[in-house]
């Protein structure tokens, strides 16, 4: 596939952003992931952390000690061959959950924006490959793509002040999950007890960007989450 | 092991250092003292290395007893600081200079900040707290890195490193050092008395989404004053002024330290050290490096202007500023 040029723009004084698309769609996703390993393998002066968003790889250095138009033009030239034919393929991670209930209390509003049952909802949403666009908004929180265009929905008009941990929300056409309790606008139609992030652990994030995610629709809930532990 | 232990904690005290590095695509930001150049300016006037732990204190200190005797040093917002000795004999303290605090003494700092906002508290030896995800710093939101994941109690006896520093002739007695920092590194100036400052002028890089803004908001960006309103906290500076009219965007994107975001309400928001790595907001312009400090020292009721400046001359500005930061860190060879 021929390659689009990429573009970098400056973050304030400290960042350089290299743009490898505008729109949420696969090849950008992978150009996405291309770039970033070129760049976590390189080694550029200067560079403290590398992260990818949607669109973008985001490359942090010390503002201090780094000349921006020599590392610009480093990038560049690294990345002037972007080569996503070798790419490793993300990792498949299930996440058991259980959905509806007191686990998942929009599901019924999700199921009557949509104009299905909730057992349908459910399964269209288990029967996805969700494939995780970026980690942002909290440590460890998934941007999940994929979500089927039937189950779009805004974001709820008043947001929760309070998403219990391990909830799993729907908005838009993305799946998020909450690693930790903390105000949210999505809707909740789920739960699960996987630990999204381990700050002991390294990395601290269960998921990274290009991992597919599949949801594994747990019945018995308490059995189930007690052979898990 | 030397401890000090917290006998009130001040408003919000946390464990900070430089803050962390490598995580943003695990979705962990950097963290870290909000007021960087403070934060290492007080470890090298107690002899430890500029990345040591210490306490961030914001805008009232906390007591603490010091269970062995320590050099300490108090830099960044104006705080009046006293030591009082076991046999109940009390000092006061200055910013900026290192001072000997007697075994079974207590200092207090809780009295509310003359001028600015965040303190740093810095203990010859370092706050000895694990290193987790490479960094000392607190997370609060996420409850990881400091002390026990969160900011001080009553009753925490935080455990203090090795100090590199010898104890002076009468360790008995509060010692005060003449030595100090130059002003011009001070992020809160010398005889700053309050909020009511004239307006802080804060240096800033337009933002990716800058073009994105109406004409007439760019330049009221640049001409009205804002206003820090009181619920600013450790991940973001909150603005009222304007309020400015944004655009849409539709992706989130990476956001740094002191990006500001304009979301709907039109009220700006310059992200700060516990800041998420993402956000959906277009980014009107970027705080340049040099002046996070002095941002991190505005406190609610102060007003900021911003200017632009260009990439250029906020590198050339922070390589003035370390060269003068190493200037000091030399003169204080000697305490290390």
């Amino acid at each position: 596939m021929a390659s689009s040029p990429l573009t970098i723009e400056p973050l304030g004084d400290a960042c350089l952003v290299v743009r490898l698309g505008t729109t949420i769609d696969p090849a950008t996703s992978q150009r996405v992931a291309a770039a970033t390993t070129s760049l976590a393998a390189a080694t550029l002066p200067g560079i403290v952390d590398i992260a990818p968003t949607f669109t973008t790889v985001a490359v942090v250095f010390d503002p201090a000690r780094t000349d921006v138009g020599r590392l610009g033009a480093g990038i560049v030239s690294m990345l002037a061959d972007l080569d996503t034919a070798t790419l490793p393929a993300g990792n498949i991670v299930e996440i058991p959950i259980v959905y509806g209930g007191d686990d998942g209390p929009d599901l019924a509003a999700v199921a009557a924006h949509a104009g299905l049952d909730p057992e349908e909802i459910v399964r269209l949403h288990a029967a996805t490959d969700h494939v995780v666009g970026m980690i942002g908004f909290a440590p460890g929180f998934p941007y999940l793509l994929g979500l089927p265009a039937a189950l779009s929905i805004p974001r709820r008009s008043t947001p929760r002040t309070r998403v219990p941990a391990g909830s799993v929300a729907i908005a838009e056409r993305q799946t998020g999950i909450y690693p930790r309790d903390s105000p949210g606008g999505w809707h909740v139609i789920g739960r699960t007890d996987r630990v999204l992030f381990d700050p002991l652990k390294s990395p601290p994030s269960l998921l990274r960007a290009g991992d597919v995610v599949r949801f594994v629709p747990v019945v018995d809930a308490p059995t189930a989450r007690g052979m898990r532990r | 092991m030397t401890m000090v232990e917290v006998v009130a904690p001040g408003m919000l005290t946390t464990v900070q250092d430089p803050g962390r590095t490598g995580w943003r695509a695990s979705g962990v930001g950097p963290g870290g003292a909000i007021d960087t150049v403070s934060h290492r300016l007080a470890n090298l006037l107690v002899g430890n290395p500029e990345d040591a732990a210490a306490f961030e204190i914001t805008l009232s200190g906390p007591r603490l007893r010091f269970l062995a005797a320590s050099w300490v040093a108090l830099t960044g917002a104006t705080i009046d600081a006293t030591v009082v000795t076991h046999d109940g004999r009390s000092s006061r303290v200055p910013g900026w200079h290192p001072f000997w605090v007697p075994a079974e003494a207590t200092l207090a700092c809780d009295a509310f900040a003359i001028a600015g906002c965040r303190a740093t508290l810095a203990i010859a030896g370092g706050l000895d707290v694990p290193i987790v995800l490479g960094g000392r710093g607190t997370d609060i939101r996420s409850g990881f890195g400091g002390f026990r994941g969160r900011p001080l109690k009553t009753g925490d006896r935080v455990p203090i490193g090795v100090s590199r520093r010898s104890p002076p002739a009468d360790p008995a007695r509060v010692v005060i050092e003449p030595r100090s920092v130059a002003n011009d590194l001070r992020s809160v100036p010398h005889g700053a008395t309050g909020p009511a400052e004239d307006a802080m002028t804060i240096r800033v890089l337009p933002g990716p989404e800058f073009a994105d803004f109406p004409i007439s908001t760019r330049s009221a960006f640049f001409t009205v004053p804002f206003t820090v309103t009181p619920d600013s906290d450790r991940s973001g500076c909150r603005l009222s002024g304007g309020p400015l009219e944004a655009p849409r965007m539709t992706l989130s994107e990476a956001v740094m330290a002191g990006t500001i975001q304009v979301p709907p309400s039109g009220h700006p928001i310059v992200l700060a050290a516990d800041h998420p790595v993402t956000g959906g907001y277009p980014r009107i312009a970027v705080v340049a490096t040099i002046d996070l400090p002095r941002l991190g020292q505005a406190r609610p009721g102060a007003r900021l202007r911003f200017i632009e400046i260009g990439l250029d001359q906020a590198r050339s500005l922070l390589t003035q500023r370390e060269r003068t930061i190493r200037t000091v860190a030399a003169g204080l060879e000697h305490l290390r």
